[in-house]
């Protein structure tokens, strides 16, 4: 059994902030399931600043996060993201742009 | 009786200068009394931008307990019905078909999902009244600027508007926080800079950010420059305590002070013009 959180409740169609990614992330780690899928489905945007901060706060949560439903757009800012941190030599996991989202429950 | 009035024209600079000039002489009024009267009777014409930084301070003052803010409306009636189109002077929910009317809030310390909450209603506004050619341009650049209020302004007031012009094919954007303004975030960082203009060159070139063991921090405001400039060619000002910056294209860069004035916190205008074809951001930020 998996946690799944839809991301379009958490914060609408755009994410644009950094502080409201790293407080969804204080929420999230304070969660009982070790697993979670967070569902992008019908997320629109993601900022620049929101994914460095979402790929920086998956890789200190002790928490297995795993991303459904990114859009092509969403997929294209990570990329973007991992483009600049691969330039700065800096390595750390990406999401995976394909929906992952098997056995899991919505509480 | 503080009078407001701006020259004919479309010197974006020249209107800000004053508009600067009277919300300062609006500061030592209110301090004097807690009472502030403005008369625009004589206003024949204005560029929204000015007003959302005079608009922005009565919102402020009511804020701090003003016992009286009075204004005296323009006698020509177009630019009355201008002034209330908008939003002067409180701002309003209700936008037009081609803008999104003056938009005023206050820093909700406890809710830290504020200013992302507040994006989006922009956005969902803006997107209706915007040509598709402009693809996720306005979301990366508004992305990046309430961004930058988030995590660095420590404002109290933030203020938005935006308007499309369809017959220019132009889309004018204002923003304005009054914050600590980026100089002084610098000297609370210990960045060092010549002028408060030389800080904002470097804030949105890229060459420094606060956060200075995160190497993958500071590109905010430097590919909001590339995107607006090379991919909108459109202007970008910013205005920051002392400082401005003016960047009218690649090669058309202005860098100066204001004269005599202080701008608490940091206003940012942008003019984009609409792309011909549809614009793929990834060409222009890194």
């Amino acid at each position: 059994m998996v946690k799944k959180v839809s991301l379009i409740s958490e914060f609408g169609s755009n994410i644009f902030t950094r502080n409201s990614i790293s407080n969804f992330f204080s929420e999230l780690n304070l969660m009982k399931d070790k697993e979670i899928v967070l569902d992008f489905e019908s997320v629109e945007f993601i900022s620049r600043s929101c994914a460095d901060e979402y790929l920086k706060q998956k890789k200190v949560s002790k928490k297995k996060i795993i991303e459904a439903n990114m859009s092509n757009e969403i997929c294209s800012m990570f990329k973007n993201v991992e483009n600049q941190y691969e330039k700065a030599g800096v390595v750390v996991s990406f999401p995976i742009c394909e929906d992952r989202c098997k056995n899991v429950v919505s509480v | 009786m503080i009078k407001v009035e701006f020259p004919r024209g479309d010197d974006i600079l020249e209107h800000l200068s004053i508009a600067i000039k009277i919300i300062n002489n609006m500061d030592q009024e209110f301090k004097k009394e807690k009472k502030i009267s403005l008369d625009f009777s004589d206003l024949e014409w204005f560029i929204p931008c000015s007003m959302i930084l005079i608009s922005n301070k009565i919102k402020e003052f009511f804020e701090h307990g003003a016992l009286e803010i009075k204004y005296k409306a323009p006698v020509k009636e177009s630019v009355r019905k201008h002034m209330e189109k908008i939003g002067f002077p409180l701002g309003k929910n209700e936008d037009g078909d081609s803008y999104v009317s003056l938009k005023h809030f206050k820093k909700d310390k406890k809710d830290k999902n504020q200013i992302n909450k507040k994006v989006n209603e922009l956005i969902n506004s803006i997107e209706g009244k915007i040509p598709c050619e402009f693809g996720e341009s306005v979301k990366y650049i508004l992305g990046e600027l309430s961004d930058n209020i988030d995590d660095h302004s420590e404002f109290e007031f933030a203020s938005l508007m935006a308007q499309y012009f369809p017959t220019k094919e132009i889309l004018d954007i204002a923003v304005f926080d009054n914050g600590i303004s980026i100089p002084t975030l610098f000297e609370k960082h210990k960045v060092s800079f010549e002028n408060d203009q030389d800080a904002i060159k470097k804030a949105v070139w890229g060459e420094v950010t606060t956060k200075e063991h995160d190497i993958t921090r500071g590109y905010g405001l430097k590919t909001c420059k590339k995107l607006s400039i090379e991919g909108l060619r459109g202007e970008l000002y910013i205005i920051s305590r002392k400082g401005i910056l003016r960047i009218k294209s690649k090669d058309d860069i202005l860098l100066q002070e204001l004269s005599g004035d202080i701008l608490q916190g940091t206003f940012i205008y942008l003019r984009l013009k609409t792309p011909k074809n549809k614009l793929n951001i990834y060409e222009f930020v890194e």
